[in-house]
Formats: structure tokens, C-alpha cells, sequence
């Protein structure tokens, strides 16, 4: 690892994202705050530490980088020798859910923060159903998405988003992406199943709120089991929705990568996010009282959408080769981006055609963000 | 040398904080004593945490020998003796309604006639940083592998900051243990049913 000009911090905080899913998330929420408060070493060797105890392997250049910030904070490098280092990280597949509303009472108590913190683009929320790390929480754990610009300061933003959801009695993951750069397997899922949080007082097109609340907003220290039976029963949910059908089919992508390795089956399927967001369930059935199945609907309206944007499409997705599974972060990404596309075009469509209410706003202004940003991620890290 | 990072670790407790307290020992559960030789002098020296002359011997001959830096080591601030400490301790959780606490169910389902194990009691301590539950445990064996595991179990039922107190036979129980144990209900016992945890 290089100094390119990174701050150390935000390379850290990097590298801290990098263990998501992986290592359990106080240890995550812990270093974070080391980070933001300038004690470095102690951020680097709890991350380290948590590795050894747990026997959590790591990727060779992963271990670089820790013995590199080992160095750069002047702790001991050797530290490092005793992890254990793999070619091929163990799969582990996380499930995420929006059901029972994650964001519910996220609204209230975040907005003043995200009001202070420089550049904050956008909120979300989802709920993870399954354990990270070796000693990881109860289940299942909010996890905050929260996306920030190139003026936000990672560390900072974690550091005080999660004190004041601590402090609000909310247990959370606080997970900072900044826009423009790659997303993750874990956080590219967490993102496509994960809900917007409304802040300063906009309205999110959220799907209808569930019939009640999940008891464990308010984390309390009892167990979950010690509450009543509403809580959200296990996990079975998680794959991230329903992608848009009609889109994979045409572009054969999904066919492509199921068909490539049997690695990739655990990769989560790529965000059908943009549709997810579009299909603002509420607005859909009122329209339709139309004779058309919905399907039916959606394929058209997607076709309709992408007549010169599919040659595009095509294009793109022509050039992949058929690769092992290496190439499967950029493909996703890649289709990603040309979904959000998409997902724009939509929601301009709607914008114009149905007068966009409030609800839309909120969601039409991450989603230009969100697209701005994977579109320099495209044009930097495309055939990488 | 196991059981010299222990004492010193159950020795700490309700005067680190507890999120580190409980990952220290998780790390020495977990023979991670070249980070914990790092980090937990690092913490006593940041929190100006003072250790009574026994309690540095143990610092010293615990971690020093995993690369503990003596300088360091040598700064952690004195103390004549442990002071009573600032925590209460109740039999039953003062914000939890009386619907029966399924954590003491498995841990006692868990421990029950376990070899190596002697009295498993429980209480509820109150202070500044809220409502914890205090698990005290007498062993006679494994003591560190023991708390790792029963903090493990305990997070995954729902205690961020477990507090898992394992005890080993003879110990001269310091002021917060003593505090607790006073408060305690009996959980379960293991196999060892003569080793009782007793007020010194």
C-alpha cells in the first residue's frame, strides 16, 4: 500500500469496511470511533486483535494492508504474522431485509446529526439476518447505509451517527460508503434490500409500514426470544427482492454469471435496487386498474424505456467475457451501473409524466446521486 | 500464564469499560495475548486506571513476555487498595418485567452438571452505564475458555457487554465481586457441586 495521497484515516476506515460482515460489528463500531478520535493504533490493533481471537482469515493483500497501518500508526507489524491468510475468503452469505420497517424511527433521531455532518447524501436502512464475525450480537442487526460525498468524512460520519443511535437506545451498524466507490458483495446487498431513511423532514416513498413496529427498535438488553412473538420471526427472508426480470433477460447477464462458477451462486444477486425503489408499490396498484397483468406492465414500461439505452446495454455486457469469478465485482457493478440508468430514466419519466410527489423527490435526488457516482466508478474501474 | 492474564482480566472488572473488558477477554480466551500485551496496558494508561501492586505483578507477568513494552507497564498509576466499588447490585432486573429470563434458562440448561464447573449464580448491576447482567461463575478449570464461551453465548442472546465473571477456587474475591455475589440468586451448578462461591 502506497500514500496516494489518502488521509490515513479514511484509508483505515476503508479497510474497516472491507471486515463487514466479517468481523462482528461492535468491533467495527469500536475502531470507528477510535479512528474519528485520532487514536489510530488502538483502532488498527483492536481490528487486529479480533482477527486473531476469532481466527477470521484474510485475503494476502489484506494482511499488507494491516501490517502497513501496523507500521504507519508504530505498532508492532508483527502482529499480523499470525493471521490466518487464504487465496479464497470462506463465503459467507448474508441476508438483509427491509420488512418490519428498519427505518421507522431512524427518521426523528437522525436528521439533527445529518444536518451538522458535511455532505451527506443519503440514509438507509435494513436489517441483517445473519451473524458476522466470531462473537457477533443478537439478531437480527440494523444496519445503517449511510452515503457521503467527497466533502464527508467517513470516520467522523460513523463515529457520530452511531453515538447518537446509541444514544437514542437504537443499536445499529453504521456503515459510511462514499459515493463514486465500489461497493462491496455485503454492502451492495445490504444497499439493494435497505430502505431510505426520510431526513429533514422529506417523506420516503417507503413501502406500507408493517403492522407494527419490531420490538427491538429500542434495543432492549432482553434477549430477543424474551419478547413477545411479532418480533420478526427469524430471517427467512433476504435475497434483496425480486430483481427486474425483464431487464436481465434481455441482457442475459444473470444467465451468464449464474452459468460461470457455482461460486457465484452466494453472491447476492446483483441490485435490482433501481426497480425496487421505482416500483413504489403504493403508487403501481392505483394505477392499474387497467385489464394488464403487472408483469406484463413492468416489461413494457422497461422496454419502452431502453431502446437506444439497450443497444448500449448489450454493448457492454457483450464484452464480458465468460470469467471465472474474479470478474464478477465488475460485471456487478458495471450492470449496476447501467441499471441505475435505468432506474433514472424511470424515475424522470415519472417524475415528468405523473407529477412527482415529495416522495419522490427524496428518492429521485439519492438515485442522481447514487447514479453520478457509479458512473465515474464505471468509467475508473471498468475492465479494472 | 493463562491464569495470570484471567485474575488480572476478573480483577478489571467494573473498572475498564466493559465493551473493552469483555473483547480482552475474549482475546486471552482465545491465546490473542500478543495483541492483548498491546492493548491493555495502552487502555490503563489512556483511562489512567490504577493497579494495586499484586495487579501490576500480574500485568507484568502476563503480558511482558508477549512483547507488553515494560515502559509502558511501569506507567500505569498505583493504588494502596481496591476501594469498595460504585456499583449497585440487584437480585432481579429493575426495568424487566417478571416474565422470566430465558438468558438464565439456557446458561443453567448449558452449565448444568458441566465438569469443571461449581456454582453459577446471577445478578443485575446498576450504574452510570445502565443495567448489566453480572454472571458469576466458580471453576476450577478453564477459566478463561469459559468466559470466552459463556460471553459468546450470552451476545448471541442478546448482551452486547456480557459480564461473565468466572471464579477460580480460592481467590480472594475484590470489592466488585464481593458487591455482586452478596446480590446474587443461585443459576445452576455444575459437576464441581462443592465449589461454592463464598464471602471472604
Amino acid at each position: 500500500m502506497t500514500n496516494d495521497g489518502v488521509g490515513l484515516p479514511v484509508r483505515l476506515h476503508d479497510l474497516l469496511l472491507s471486515m463487514a460482515g466479517r468481523v462482528d460489528d461492535d468491533a467495527l463500531s469500536q475502531a470507528r470511533e477510535f479512528l474519528a478520535v485520532g487514536e489510530l493504533d488502538r483502532a488498527v490493533e483492536l481490528l487486529v486483535g479480533t482477527l486473531l481471537a476469532g481466527s477470521i482469515p484474510v485475503l494476502p493483500d489484506e494482511r499488507a494492508a494491516i501490517t502497513w497501518a501496523l507500521h504507519e500508526v508504530r505498532s508492532d507489524a508483527a502482529l499480523t504474522d499470525r493471521l490466518p491468510v487464504v487465496e479464497v475468503l470462506p463465503f459467507v452469505r448474508h441476508r438483509f431485509t427491509a420488512e418490519h420497517d428498519p427505518a421507522a424511527d431512524l427518521s426523528g433521531v437522525l436528521t439533527r446529526a445529518v444536518s451538522v455532518l458535511p455532505d451527506i447524501r443519503s440514509v438507509r436502512c435494513v436489517w441483517r439476518s445473519s451473524p458476522a464475525g466470531s462473537t457477533p450480537g443478537p439478531l437480527p442487526q440494523r444496519v445503517v447505509l449511510v452515503d457521503i460525498g467527497p466533502q464527508g468524512f467517513a470516520p467522523a460520519t460513523s463515529y457520530r451517527i452511531d453515538a447518537v443511535l446509541r444514544k437514542a437506545g437504537i443499536r445499529a451498524a453504521v456503515e459510511v460508503l462514499t459515493v463514486g466507490t465500489q461497493l462491496s458483495d455485503y454492502h451492495a446487498s445490504a444497499v439493494t434490500a435497505s430502505r431510505a431513511v426520510p431526513i429533514s423532514g422529506a417523506p420516503v416513498s417507503a413501502p406500507p409500514p408493517p403492522p407494527s413496529a419490531p420490538a427491538m427498535a429500542h434495543e432492549p438488553p432482553a434477549t430477543w426470544f424474551d419478547q413477545s412473538e411479532e418480533l420478526p420471526a427469524p430471517a427467512p427472508v433476504a435475497e434483496p427482492t425480486p430483481a427486474p426480470e425483464p431487464v436481465e433477460e434481455k441482457t442475459g447477464s444473470r444467465r451468464t454469471r449464474t452459468n460461470n462458477t457455482t461460486a457465484l451462486e452466494g453472491s447476492q444477486p446483483f441490485p435490482p435496487k433501481p426497480v425496487k425503489r421505482i416500483s413504489m408499490a403504493p403508487a403501481e396498484p392505483e394505477i392499474e386498474a387497467l385489464p394488464e397483468p403487472m408483469p406484463i406492465n413492468r416489461a413494457e414500461v422497461t422496454t419502452e424505456l431502453k431502446p437506444d439505452e439497450l443497444a448500449a446495454l448489450q454493448a457492454a455486457l457483450a464484452e464480458e467475457p465468460a470469467e471465472p469469478s474474479s470478474v464478477d465485482a465488475n460485471l456487478s457493478e458495471r450492470e449496476r451501473a447501467l441499471l441505475q440508468q435505468l432506474h433514472e430514466e424511470l424515475a424522470q419519466r415519472e417524475q415528468t409524466g405523473a407529477k412527482a410527489t415529495d416522495t419522490g423527490r427524496w428518492q429521485i435526488d439519492r438515485s442522481s446521486a447514487r447514479q453520478s457516482a457509479f458512473g465515474t466508478s464505471n468509467n475508473g474501474h471498468q475492465p479494472q | 500464564m493463562s491464569d495470570t492474564c484471567h485474575e488480572l482480566l476478573l480483577r478489571l472488572a467494573g473498572r475498564l469499560p466493559d465493551d473493552l473488558l469483555w473483547r480482552y477477554r475474549d482475546w486471552a480466551a482465545s491465546d490473542a495475548y500478543a495483541v492483548l500485551a498491546r492493548s491493555l496496558p495502552r487502555t490503563l494508561l489512556h483511562g489512567r486506571i490504577p493497579l494495586t501492586d499484586h495487579e501490576l505483578r500480574l500485568l507484568q507477568d502476563a503480558l511482558v513476555p508477549y512483547g507488553a513494552e515494560p515502559g509502558a507497564v511501569s506507567s500505569v498509576k498505583g493504588l494502596d487498595e481496591l476501594p469498595p466499588t460504585d456499583y449497585t447490585f440487584s437480585p432481579e432486573s429493575p426495568d424487566r418485567v417478571p416474565m422470566g429470563d430465558s438468558a438464565t434458562v439456557v446458561l443453567g440448561a448449558t452449565l448444568r452438571g458441566r465438569h469443571g464447573v461449581g456454582e453459577v449464580r446471577s445478578c443485575w448491576r446498576i450504574g452510570p452505564s445502565g443495567i448489566n447482567r453480572v454472571l458469576l461463575v466458580a471453576a476450577t478449570t478453564g477459566h478463561a475458555r469459559l468466559t470466552g464461551e459463556l460471553q459468546r453465548v450470552l451476545r448471541a442472546l442478546g448482551e452486547h457487554d456480557p459480564c461473565v465473571e468466572v471464579v477460580p477456587s480460592g481467590l480472594d474475591l475484590p470489592p466488585y465481586h464481593r458487591a455482586a455475589l452478596a446480590a446474587s440468586e443461585l443459576v445452576c451448578a455444575g459437576a464441581e457441586s462443592e465449589e461454592h462461591l463464598v464471602l471472604s
